[in-house]
Protein backbone atom coordinates (compact mmCIF):
# COMPACT_ATOMS: atom_id res chain seq x y z
CA UNK A 1 0.00 0.00 0.00
CA UNK A 2 2.80 2.40 1.05
CA UNK A 3 4.77 1.46 -2.05
CA UNK A 4 1.81 2.42 -4.32
CA UNK A 5 1.54 5.78 -2.56
CA UNK A 6 5.24 6.52 -3.23
CA UNK A 7 4.93 5.44 -6.89
CA UNK A 8 1.77 7.56 -7.32
CA UNK A 9 3.32 10.69 -5.77
CA UNK A 10 6.45 10.24 -7.92
CA UNK A 11 4.29 9.93 -11.06
CA UNK A 12 2.34 13.08 -10.07
CA UNK A 13 5.58 14.97 -9.46
CA UNK A 14 6.91 13.84 -12.85
CA UNK A 15 3.66 14.95 -14.55
CA UNK A 16 3.77 18.31 -12.76
CA UNK A 17 7.40 18.79 -13.82
CA UNK A 18 6.60 17.91 -17.46
CA UNK A 19 3.66 20.33 -17.39
CA UNK A 20 5.78 23.06 -15.86
CA UNK A 21 8.51 22.62 -18.44
CA UNK A 22 5.92 22.57 -21.22
CA UNK A 23 4.35 25.78 -19.92
CA UNK A 24 7.79 27.36 -19.60
CA UNK A 25 8.68 26.32 -23.13
CA UNK A 26 5.47 27.91 -24.40
CA UNK A 27 6.19 31.16 -22.59
CA UNK A 28 9.84 31.40 -23.63
CA UNK A 29 10.59 29.44 -26.77
CA UNK A 30 14.15 28.25 -26.89
CA UNK A 31 15.91 30.36 -29.51
CA UNK A 32 17.28 28.43 -32.46
CA UNK A 33 19.79 31.18 -33.28
CA UNK A 34 20.50 34.02 -30.92
CA UNK A 35 19.13 37.29 -32.31
CA UNK A 36 21.80 39.87 -33.07
CA UNK A 37 21.38 42.88 -30.90
CA UNK A 38 22.28 46.21 -32.47
CA UNK A 39 25.54 47.38 -31.00
CA UNK A 40 25.79 51.08 -30.57
CA UNK A 41 29.24 52.60 -30.46
CA UNK A 42 29.30 56.20 -29.39
CA UNK A 43 32.12 58.05 -31.01
CA UNK A 44 33.51 61.39 -30.04
CA UNK A 45 34.01 63.78 -32.90
CA UNK A 46 35.47 67.23 -32.56
CA UNK A 47 32.50 69.64 -32.44
CA UNK A 48 34.00 71.86 -35.13
CA UNK A 49 34.31 68.91 -37.52
CA UNK A 50 31.01 67.03 -37.47
CA UNK A 51 28.40 65.75 -35.12
CA UNK A 52 28.29 61.96 -35.31
CA UNK A 53 25.25 60.63 -33.50
CA UNK A 54 25.96 56.90 -33.49
CA UNK A 55 27.55 53.99 -35.32
CA UNK A 56 25.36 50.89 -35.46
CA UNK A 57 26.35 47.33 -36.37
CA UNK A 58 23.37 45.40 -37.73
CA UNK A 59 23.01 41.57 -37.95
CA UNK A 60 24.62 41.30 -41.38
CA UNK A 61 27.66 43.21 -40.17
CA UNK A 62 26.91 46.44 -42.00
CA UNK A 63 27.98 49.50 -40.14
CA UNK A 64 25.73 52.51 -40.41
CA UNK A 65 27.21 55.81 -39.46
CA UNK A 66 24.84 58.69 -39.11
CA UNK A 67 26.42 62.09 -39.35
CA UNK A 68 24.01 64.86 -38.59
CA UNK A 69 24.66 68.53 -39.15
CA UNK A 70 24.51 70.08 -35.74
CA UNK A 71 22.49 73.30 -35.69
CA UNK A 72 24.96 75.28 -33.62
CA UNK A 73 28.55 74.12 -33.67
CA UNK A 74 29.24 71.57 -36.40
CA UNK A 75 29.86 73.02 -39.86
CA UNK A 76 30.09 70.52 -42.72
CA UNK A 77 32.46 72.78 -44.61
CA UNK A 78 34.01 76.21 -44.41
CA UNK A 79 34.24 78.89 -47.05
CA UNK A 80 37.20 81.18 -46.48
CA UNK A 81 36.93 84.58 -48.14
CA UNK A 82 40.16 86.48 -48.79
CA UNK A 83 38.75 89.93 -49.50
CA UNK A 84 36.48 90.25 -46.51
CA UNK A 85 38.83 88.04 -44.41
CA UNK A 86 35.72 86.18 -43.29
CA UNK A 87 34.91 82.49 -42.94
CA UNK A 88 31.42 81.15 -43.58
CA UNK A 89 30.37 77.87 -41.99
CA UNK A 90 28.29 75.55 -44.19
CA UNK A 91 25.88 73.70 -41.91
CA UNK A 92 23.31 72.33 -44.32
CA UNK A 93 23.85 69.65 -47.01
CA UNK A 94 21.90 71.83 -49.48
CA UNK A 95 22.66 75.52 -49.94
CA UNK A 96 22.10 78.32 -52.43
CA UNK A 97 24.93 80.84 -52.67
CA UNK A 98 24.07 84.33 -53.89
CA UNK A 99 23.54 88.01 -53.20
CA UNK A 100 19.81 87.95 -52.43
CA UNK A 101 18.79 88.23 -48.77
CA UNK A 102 16.75 85.01 -49.04
CA UNK A 103 19.63 82.65 -49.92
CA UNK A 104 21.43 80.32 -47.50
CA UNK A 105 24.97 81.66 -48.02
CA UNK A 106 24.83 85.35 -48.76
CA UNK A 107 27.65 87.24 -50.51
CA UNK A 108 26.67 90.92 -50.43
CA UNK A 109 28.62 91.92 -53.54
CA UNK A 110 26.98 93.17 -56.75
CA UNK A 111 29.32 91.01 -58.89
CA UNK A 112 27.61 87.92 -57.44
CA UNK A 113 24.21 86.98 -58.90
CA UNK A 114 21.16 86.95 -56.68
CA UNK A 115 21.04 83.13 -56.90
CA UNK A 116 24.46 82.28 -58.25
CA UNK A 117 25.24 78.66 -57.37
CA UNK A 118 24.09 75.65 -55.42
CA UNK A 119 26.38 73.91 -52.95
CA UNK A 120 24.97 70.45 -52.22
CA UNK A 121 26.23 67.12 -50.96
CA UNK A 122 26.26 64.79 -53.96
CA UNK A 123 25.65 61.03 -54.10
CA UNK A 124 29.35 60.37 -53.42
CA UNK A 125 29.17 62.27 -50.15
CA UNK A 126 31.26 65.20 -51.33
CA UNK A 127 30.07 68.76 -51.85
CA UNK A 128 29.24 69.71 -55.43
CA UNK A 129 28.89 73.23 -56.78
CA UNK A 130 26.70 74.13 -59.76
CA UNK A 131 26.40 77.49 -61.53
CA UNK A 132 22.72 78.51 -61.57
CA UNK A 133 23.32 81.29 -64.12
CA UNK A 134 24.82 78.95 -66.74
CA UNK A 135 21.62 78.80 -68.84
CA UNK A 136 21.09 82.56 -68.96
CA UNK A 137 21.82 84.78 -71.95
CA UNK A 138 24.46 86.61 -69.86
CA UNK A 139 25.87 83.89 -67.64
CA UNK A 140 27.77 85.06 -64.61
CA UNK A 141 30.99 83.04 -64.62
CA UNK A 142 32.15 80.53 -62.04
CA UNK A 143 35.76 79.36 -61.84
CA UNK A 144 37.26 76.52 -59.82
CA UNK A 145 41.04 76.85 -59.38
CA UNK A 146 41.06 79.33 -62.26
CA UNK A 147 39.20 77.04 -64.66
CA UNK A 148 35.85 78.10 -66.08
CA UNK A 149 33.32 75.35 -65.20
CA UNK A 150 29.58 75.12 -64.58
CA UNK A 151 29.59 72.09 -62.29
CA UNK A 152 32.31 70.59 -60.12
CA UNK A 153 32.86 68.25 -57.22
CA UNK A 154 34.77 70.20 -54.62
CA UNK A 155 37.87 68.96 -52.89
CA UNK A 156 39.46 70.41 -49.78
CA UNK A 157 41.36 73.58 -50.61
CA UNK A 158 39.67 74.30 -53.96
CA UNK A 159 39.43 77.97 -54.87
CA UNK A 160 36.01 79.07 -56.10
CA UNK A 161 35.46 82.33 -57.98
CA UNK A 162 31.91 83.65 -58.36
CA UNK A 163 31.83 86.72 -60.61
CA UNK A 164 35.18 87.89 -59.22
CA UNK A 165 34.56 87.10 -55.53
CA UNK A 166 36.87 84.30 -54.42
CA UNK A 167 36.74 81.88 -51.53
CA UNK A 168 38.54 78.70 -50.56
CA UNK A 169 36.51 75.56 -49.88
CA UNK A 170 37.51 73.67 -46.74
CA UNK A 171 36.01 70.26 -46.08
CA UNK A 172 35.38 70.16 -42.34
CA UNK A 173 34.67 66.45 -41.83
CA UNK A 174 37.70 64.37 -42.74
CA UNK A 175 37.20 60.86 -41.34
CA UNK A 176 33.43 60.87 -41.61
CA UNK A 177 32.07 62.02 -44.90
CA UNK A 178 29.27 64.52 -44.72
CA UNK A 179 25.68 63.83 -45.62
CA UNK A 180 22.55 62.37 -44.13
CA UNK A 181 23.84 58.79 -43.72
CA UNK A 182 26.04 56.19 -45.32
CA UNK A 183 26.66 52.47 -45.08
CA UNK A 184 29.85 50.52 -45.51
CA UNK A 185 30.96 46.93 -45.07
CA UNK A 186 32.38 46.39 -41.62
CA UNK A 187 35.81 44.67 -41.73
CA UNK B 1 49.98 97.76 -50.43
CA UNK B 2 46.79 99.69 -50.91
CA UNK B 3 44.66 96.55 -51.22
CA UNK B 4 45.86 94.85 -48.03
CA UNK B 5 45.57 97.92 -45.81
CA UNK B 6 42.59 98.00 -43.48
CA UNK B 7 40.04 100.76 -43.96
CA UNK B 8 40.52 103.66 -41.56
CA UNK B 9 37.38 104.84 -39.77
CA UNK B 10 36.87 108.59 -39.59
CA UNK B 11 34.38 110.54 -37.53
CA UNK B 12 31.90 112.60 -39.48
CA UNK B 13 29.44 115.02 -37.84
CA UNK B 14 26.14 113.26 -37.29
CA UNK B 15 27.72 109.77 -37.44
CA UNK B 16 25.58 108.58 -34.54
CA UNK B 17 22.40 108.98 -36.62
CA UNK B 18 20.87 105.68 -37.67
CA UNK B 19 21.85 104.62 -41.18
CA UNK B 20 20.24 101.98 -43.33
CA UNK B 21 22.25 99.69 -45.59
CA UNK B 22 20.77 99.68 -49.09
CA UNK B 23 18.70 96.69 -50.10
CA UNK B 24 20.31 95.52 -53.34
CA UNK B 25 17.99 92.55 -53.93
CA UNK B 26 16.33 94.26 -56.89
CA UNK B 27 19.58 95.48 -58.42
CA UNK B 28 20.86 93.86 -61.62
CA UNK B 29 24.14 91.98 -61.17
CA UNK B 30 27.34 93.66 -62.33
CA UNK B 31 28.27 91.33 -65.16
CA UNK B 32 30.71 93.04 -67.49
CA UNK B 33 29.73 92.44 -71.10
CA UNK B 34 30.05 94.48 -74.32
CA UNK B 35 26.57 95.89 -73.72
CA UNK B 36 27.50 97.19 -70.27
CA UNK B 37 30.78 98.80 -71.42
CA UNK B 38 28.91 101.91 -72.51
CA UNK B 39 30.07 105.02 -70.59
CA UNK B 40 27.05 107.00 -69.43
CA UNK B 41 28.44 109.41 -66.82
CA UNK B 42 31.63 110.37 -65.02
CA UNK B 43 32.88 111.02 -61.52
CA UNK B 44 35.49 113.73 -61.08
CA UNK B 45 37.54 113.87 -57.88
CA UNK B 46 37.20 117.48 -56.68
CA UNK B 47 38.72 117.04 -53.22
CA UNK B 48 40.90 114.50 -51.44
CA UNK B 49 44.09 112.53 -52.24
CA UNK B 50 43.05 111.81 -55.83
CA UNK B 51 42.04 115.40 -56.72
CA UNK B 52 41.86 115.98 -60.47
CA UNK B 53 41.31 112.33 -61.44
CA UNK B 54 38.24 111.11 -63.28
CA UNK B 55 36.42 107.76 -63.44
CA UNK B 56 33.78 106.70 -65.97
CA UNK B 57 30.36 105.38 -64.87
CA UNK B 58 29.12 102.52 -67.07
CA UNK B 59 25.67 101.33 -68.01
CA UNK B 60 24.28 98.83 -65.51
CA UNK B 61 25.65 98.26 -62.00
CA UNK B 62 28.92 99.90 -60.91
CA UNK B 63 30.73 98.95 -57.74
CA UNK B 64 32.65 101.81 -56.09
CA UNK B 65 35.61 100.93 -53.86
CA UNK B 66 39.32 101.36 -53.14
CA UNK B 67 40.39 98.07 -54.73
CA UNK B 68 41.43 98.10 -58.39
CA UNK B 69 38.92 95.36 -59.32
CA UNK B 70 35.92 97.61 -58.66
CA UNK B 71 34.11 98.92 -61.72
CA UNK B 72 34.72 102.42 -60.36
CA UNK B 73 38.10 102.08 -58.61
CA UNK B 74 38.98 104.95 -56.27
CA UNK B 75 42.55 103.65 -56.04
CA UNK B 76 44.53 106.77 -55.25
CA UNK B 77 45.50 106.10 -51.65
CA UNK B 78 42.44 107.21 -49.67
CA UNK B 79 42.30 104.40 -47.11
CA UNK B 80 39.07 105.73 -45.60
CA UNK B 81 37.31 104.21 -48.63
CA UNK B 82 36.44 100.52 -48.22
CA UNK B 83 38.13 98.04 -50.57
CA UNK B 84 34.94 96.52 -51.95
CA UNK B 85 31.55 98.07 -52.64
CA UNK B 86 31.62 101.17 -50.47
CA UNK B 87 28.78 102.38 -52.69
CA UNK B 88 27.04 101.23 -55.85
CA UNK B 89 25.94 103.48 -58.71
CA UNK B 90 23.37 101.93 -61.05
CA UNK B 91 22.16 103.25 -64.38
CA UNK B 92 18.81 101.99 -65.55
CA UNK B 93 18.77 102.27 -69.36
CA UNK B 94 14.97 101.79 -69.50
CA UNK B 95 14.24 105.11 -67.74
CA UNK B 96 17.66 106.81 -67.88
CA UNK B 97 17.79 107.06 -64.09
CA UNK B 98 20.87 106.91 -61.87
CA UNK B 99 20.69 105.66 -58.31
CA UNK B 100 23.33 105.44 -55.59
CA UNK B 101 23.24 102.68 -52.96
CA UNK B 102 24.98 102.70 -49.58
CA UNK B 103 27.28 99.68 -49.26
CA UNK B 104 26.90 99.70 -45.47
CA UNK B 105 30.61 100.16 -44.81
CA UNK B 106 32.30 101.76 -41.79
CA UNK B 107 32.45 105.30 -43.18
CA UNK B 108 29.14 106.72 -44.37
CA UNK B 109 28.48 108.13 -47.85
CA UNK B 110 27.16 111.68 -48.24
CA UNK B 111 25.29 113.10 -51.22
CA UNK B 112 25.13 116.92 -51.38
CA UNK B 113 26.13 117.03 -47.69
CA UNK B 114 23.32 114.66 -46.64
CA UNK B 115 24.09 111.26 -45.21
CA UNK B 116 23.02 108.48 -47.54
CA UNK B 117 20.70 105.93 -45.94
CA UNK B 118 19.55 103.12 -48.19
CA UNK B 119 19.52 104.49 -51.72
CA UNK B 120 18.61 107.68 -53.58
CA UNK B 121 18.48 109.14 -57.07
CA UNK B 122 21.54 110.89 -58.53
CA UNK B 123 21.29 113.96 -60.73
CA UNK B 124 23.82 115.84 -62.85
CA UNK B 125 26.14 117.98 -60.71
CA UNK B 126 25.55 116.12 -57.41
CA UNK B 127 28.52 115.83 -55.06
CA UNK B 128 29.30 112.50 -53.43
CA UNK B 129 31.58 112.27 -50.41
CA UNK B 130 33.12 108.87 -49.62
CA UNK B 131 35.65 108.89 -46.81
CA UNK B 132 37.93 111.91 -47.39
CA UNK B 133 37.21 112.00 -51.13
CA UNK B 134 34.66 114.30 -52.75
CA UNK B 135 33.39 113.43 -56.23
CA UNK B 136 31.26 115.39 -58.67
CA UNK B 137 28.78 113.40 -60.71
CA UNK B 138 28.39 114.56 -64.33
CA UNK B 139 26.31 113.11 -67.15
CA UNK B 140 28.01 112.30 -70.46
Amino acid sequence: MGLWLVIGSLALTALALVGWFAARARREPVPIMPEAQPVTHHVTVRPDVAHATELRLDRSGVMNATVMPHPDDAPLALLEFDDASATVAVRSPENVIGRHTSVDIRIPDVRVSRQHATLCVGPGGAFEIRNLTADRSDPNPMRINGEHVEHARLRDGDEVDLGGVTFRFKQAAHGLRTGASRSERHP
Amino acid sequence: MNDRERTRTISIPGAEEPRREANMDGLATQVITDKSNLKVASLKVVDGPGKGQERPVFSGTNQVGRSADNRIPLDFGDNTISRQQHAVIAYDASNGEFRIFDGGKQNPVQVNGERLSGDRQLSDGDTIKIGLTTLRFALM
